[in-house]
């Protein structure tokens, strides 16, 4: 009992990450088809930015996050509106090259700076590190507890802004049509862009939240970071903001529960269990399949 | 003049390896550059078969790197462990080599159809994600393979491959493809490309044409790999990673999706770009990002997206007194 | 468009062919291969210092060679810390730069990949931090500036059943990595022989791994009295770290991908008295090493770790190498190499017919922040 609730935790702790990362993949393949590759990297940025802000400004916490949210967001409006935008009427794939261009960009540029460089920083502690004992005997810390309301608190947000709001139903439109959406005096371009600042935003966050989790930052931690956000998108459903944030926590558990059974495999369990549920459930948990007319 | 045309690719091949060897003779030519060039071509090859399933057939797949690591450990294991260069006399050595980058190709086109078959029902981009995991899944489970070296490498591979094989495996590719994609075979598939739904209807079996082209694709992948592995004389699980994977895509897209021409332009290209920009150091990888960015925002077709060079079309034999258009 | 293209194209190919022939008669030319972009792109950077720390040392204004004055030219060629660019990399150096030897690169699966190059080609390689035993058996050109695998999983193996008189340990590796799998199985080897019981091991799957808690849970329920972390510093920082979050107390050892002044920033604290095999220590008080650690610090700001050391001890191999021999030349170069005698940080350098060095290795133990010198184990 004690462990299984300990797996757990540590399962959650990590699936809660991985969400608000997918989230961000899945919001812009949702809304223009494009798997946006440098979308790992601004997680790295984000880890980054809180970084200097800790390291520079002495920020606390809640300031952090709040700038590790919003410089990558604003670095994501203008990605989008310099190497993909002129490409939106162009073959899909190319979009998918000048993200992986972006990517490349963005991952070796920072190590040739000099404050940045190819180094392993160590993350400052954003908040006090205490340890709680559950009655059951598993363990539970402040990071974890931080980590997992920061998650939900801005999983809920985002649910509202797409839900709840204006912005949040022209997305839904542009998603669904963009030519009929644009016919109903929606600014597609505005609404895309919008898109792209949220996704950032959260990944930013999930990048801060990583990096306390797991005190160390380098310039090439987004690339696998990312990879597992994105086959956790796919898992839950790709363009589905509920099925990211499912399909994030499914990978979190299954890693960390097949990591405990068999660790010489268990870092391809993702994979794995991708394929299992592809094969049972093409669209993902939560995608739908869509109709094709003619 | 149609009998010319028909073996110009071949005469430019030919005319292409004595040209080298030539100038290699010369020593203008280090085998700094041939060794390039052989990877270039080698690159050419996974690309052509990547070409075949993203290009003309309008999958897309993103876990090419698995199937050159099938092909490449499959022939490996053939030369290395079971019919070991030092039980065998000189003379049979090429021959074990050829029918062992054959076994590469063969297993890996296997291991393509067993992925190809469940995933190819489905639409959209799930083969790529099925690909991309199968590439990781296949790493990871090397690794746990003693026998090829796990984590340590496949080390001691006979160095085999060299400028003459290469070229001959490199002809035979295109010979392939040129003839596949010109055939009512390859018409089907870039029915499928275009309209799945229409070729459906048209009594184009396409699940059958996409596997087929997913299969072939992964063979011509694991060839390659086979040539690698007697290359470089050395295999390492991580050089099968999916960044590998991303690096084949780049080729193609640069190149020009559904171009044969495009294909072998982008991976040559692209193989000896980040070699001429080694004098930058560690600037030279901020540059390939920038310079692949603006490639695709000023040519987003590729280089020769969508157009050929006249002599990888064959010439198609009309009827008599046909007057209707292509 | 298509007839610029070709242009283009041809200009380029001409660019590729014509560059970089240019070459001087009284230079020696010496190629480094190390990961300059990449994963170990930071372990490229001291590599870079220790190579000019030892030219400037040995051969601060060129080098006689058979009465004969040379310029000594060093080539840096990055290789990602990829098998097949290293293999680019060695063939440019080589055929283009026309090098007369090469030091590194730093991992046994690039040194792998290049090593039949050089051998084939007669140009002596002294790699720096290729610690498999299979690396120099590529063939007699092949040369390394560490020790390999066994002899340091053995001395550690002793270390623990000796000094921590622990008789249970636990193993958490990568098992995506040559060296961590290397040191494992020699670890066991060595530990079980001596009477020690390995009660939990325990693989990740690469250096990107950021999440150790499935595995540290593990280790955490099983009676061992040492946790062995044969792995890069930045990993053994991170799982330092978690393990003491997640409760774990036992004592850390480990080897000397250890060996940077990083690994107690990210440990934060996690580290103290966790010990581990090296080739050398910083605070060890042989004049040598005193003397290279003041001018490193002097040059660079910063004590010198295990890569900055080996490829100073590599360059300078390669440096008295060249005036053993008298000559300019591959083969004879070689038979230097083989035959040599030197002083460095490390140690008395010579090597044995597997070349592979004889040289001890020393304990080291982080005690606030910083590493301390415990013992010298000789081989």
């Amino acid at each position: 009992m004690r462990e299984t609730l300990q797996l757990l935790i540590y399962g959650v702790q990590l699936g809660v990450i991985y969400a608000l990362i997918a989230l961000g993949y899945t919001m812009v393949y949702g809304i223009i088809n494009l798997i946006n590759f440098a979308h790992g990297d601004l997680v790295m940025i984000g880890a980054f930015v809180a970084y200097f802000a800790a390291e520079l400004l002495g920020a606390n916490f809640p300031l952090a996050i709040f700038l590790a949210m919003l410089i990558p967001a604003c670095l994501s409006v203008a990605i989008e509106r310099l190497a993909y935008r002129p490409l939106r009427d162009k073959p899909r794939l190319s979009a998918l090259i000048t993200a992986i261009g972006v990517s490349i960009f963005l991952e070796n540029f920072p190590r040739m700076l000099p404050f940045i460089g190819p180094n392993y920083r160590p993350f400052p502690m954003l908040i006090p590190f205490k340890n709680f004992t559950l009655p059951t005997g598993a363990v539970l810390n402040s990071i974890q507890i931080v980590n997992i309301l920061v998650s939900v608190a801005l999983m809920v947000a985002l649910t509202y802004i797409v839900h709840r709001t204006k912005v949040g139903r022209a997305m839904r439109a542009v998603s669904f049509n963009k030519d009929a959406a644009s016919l109903m005096g929606i600014n597609v371009n505005r609404i895309i862009a919008v898109t792209f600042f949220l996704g950032a935003a959260l990944a930013g966050a999930g990048g801060v939240l990583y990096s306390m989790t797991y005190p160390m930052i380098d310039v090439l931690m987004g690339i696998w970071l990312g990879t597992k956000a994105f086959i956790a998108a796919v898992l839950g459903g790709i363009g589905s903001v509920p099925g990211a944030m499912l399909g994030g926590l499914i990978m979190g558990i299954c890693e960390v529960v097949a990591t405990a059974l068999y660790s010489e495999l268990g870092y391809g369990s993702g994979f794995v269990i991708l394929i299992l549920i592809l094969l049972f459930r093409p669209a993902g948990l939560l995608g739908k399949v869509k109709i094709e007319k003619v | 003049m149609d009998t010319l045309r028909k073996y110009l690719p071949i005469l430019g091949l030919a005319a292409f390896y004595v040209l080298v060897m030539a100038l290699r003779k010369a020593g203008v030519l280090t085998s700094y550059y041939v060794q390039i060039l052989m990877f270039a071509m080698i690159n050419c090859m996974v690309t052509l078969g990547l070409n075949l399933i993203n290009g003309f057939t309008g999958q897309f797949s993103i876990g090419q790197a698995g199937f050159v690591a099938v092909g490449g450990y499959t022939s490996a294991a053939v030369t290395t462990l079971l019919l070991p260069s030092s039980v065998l006399v000189p003379a049979l050595r090429p021959l074990v080599f050829l029918v062992s980058v054959f076994i590469g190709g063969i297993v890996a086109g296997i291991f393509g159809y067993l992925i190809g078959k469940p995933s190819l029902r489905l639409k959209g981009d799930y083969l790529a994600i099925v690909t991309l995991a199968f590439g990781e899944i296949i790493r990871s489970l090397i690794r746990l393979i003693p026998q090829v070296g796990g984590p340590r490498g496949f080390s001691g591979i006979p160095r085999y491959s060299n400028l003459l094989w290469i070229v001959l495996f490199f002809g035979g590719t295109i010979w392939v493809l040129r003839n596949y994609i010109y055939s009512s075979f390859g018409r089907a598939c870039i029915a499928c490309r275009e309209d799945e739904l229409a070729a459906g209807t048209m009594g184009v079996d396409t699940t059958k044409y996409k596997v087929m082209a997913f299969t072939i694709g992964s063979a011509i992948a694991g060839v390659a790999g086979g040539l690698l592995a007697h290359l470089l004389g050395y295999l390492h699980p991580d050089q099968f990673n999916y960044l590998k994977s991303i690096d084949f895509l780049v080729y193609l897209y640069a190149g020009g999706a559904g171009s044969m021409t495009g294909s072998i332009m982008g991976a040559t290209l692209l193989t000896i770009l980040p070699e001429m920009l080694r004098f930058l150091s560690g600037w030279r990888l901020v540059i390939y990002g920038i310079a692949l960015v603006f490639l695709m925002l000023f040519r987003p077709q590729g280089i020769y997206g969508g157009k050929e060079l006249p002599f990888l079309i064959p010439k198609i034999r009309r009827p008599e007194g046909y007057e209707g258009g292509q | 468009m298509k007839r610029n293209l070709l242009l283009s194209l041809c200009a380029l190919l001409v660019v590729t062919l014509f560059g970089g022939m240019a070459f001087a008669a009284d230079q020696i030319k010496i190629g480094v291969v190390a990961p300059i972009t990449g994963q170990n792109a930071i372990g490229g950077q001291y590599i870079k210092n220790g190579v000019e720390l030892a030219v400037k040392e040995f051969a601060p204004d060129g080098l006689e060679v058979g009465g004969k004055k040379y310029e000594v030219k060093v080539i840096f060629e990055d290789n990602e810390n990829k098998p097949d660019i290293t293999a680019n990399a060695f063939r440019k150096l080589i055929d283009q730069n026309e090098v007369v030897a090469i030091v590194g690169p730093d991992a046994s699966s690039t040194s792998l990949a290049g090593g039949p190059i050089a051998q084939t080609a007669e140009v002596p390689v002294v790699t720096t931090f290729a610690t498999n035993p299979k690396v120099t058996q590529v063939g007699d050109y092949i040369f390394r500036a560490c020790f390999i695998d066994p002899f340091q999983g053995s001395v550690m193996a002793k270390y623990v059943m000796e000094n921590l008189k622990a008789t249970k340990a636990a193993i958490l590796y990568n098992n995506g990595n040559d060296f961590s799998k290397g040191l494992t199985e020699f670890f066991k080897q060595s530990f079980e022989a001596m009477g020690g019981k390995v009660v939990a091991l325990e693989a990740y799957g690469g250096s990107d791994i950021r999440d150790f808690n499935a595995q540290l849970n593990n280790i955490k329920a099983s009676d061992a009295e040492v946790l062995y972390l044969p792995n890069a510093f930045f990993e053994t920082g991170l799982q330092m770290n978690q393990a003491r979050k997640a409760g774990i107390t036992v004592p850390f050892v480990g080897g000397d991908g250890w060996d940077s002044p990083d690994l107690p920033k990210i440990a934060a604290g996690a580290e103290e008295g966790a010990a581990f095999t090296a080739a050398f220590s910083h605070e060890a008080q042989r004049p040598e090493v005193q003397a290279f650690v003041e001018k490193y610090k002097e040059n660079y700001g910063t004590v010198p770790n295990s890569n900055a050391v080996l490829s100073y001890e590599a360059t300078a191999i390669v440096l008295k190498g060249l005036k053993d021999a008298g000559k300019v030349e591959g083969p004879a170069l070689r038979d230097a190499i083989a035959a040599i005698d030197i002083d460095l940080p490390s140690g008395k350098i010579k090597f044995d017919e597997n070349r592979n060095p004889q040289k001890a290795a020393v304990i080291m133990q982080f005690t606030g922040g910083n590493t301390t010198y415990v013992t010298t184990i000789n081989p």
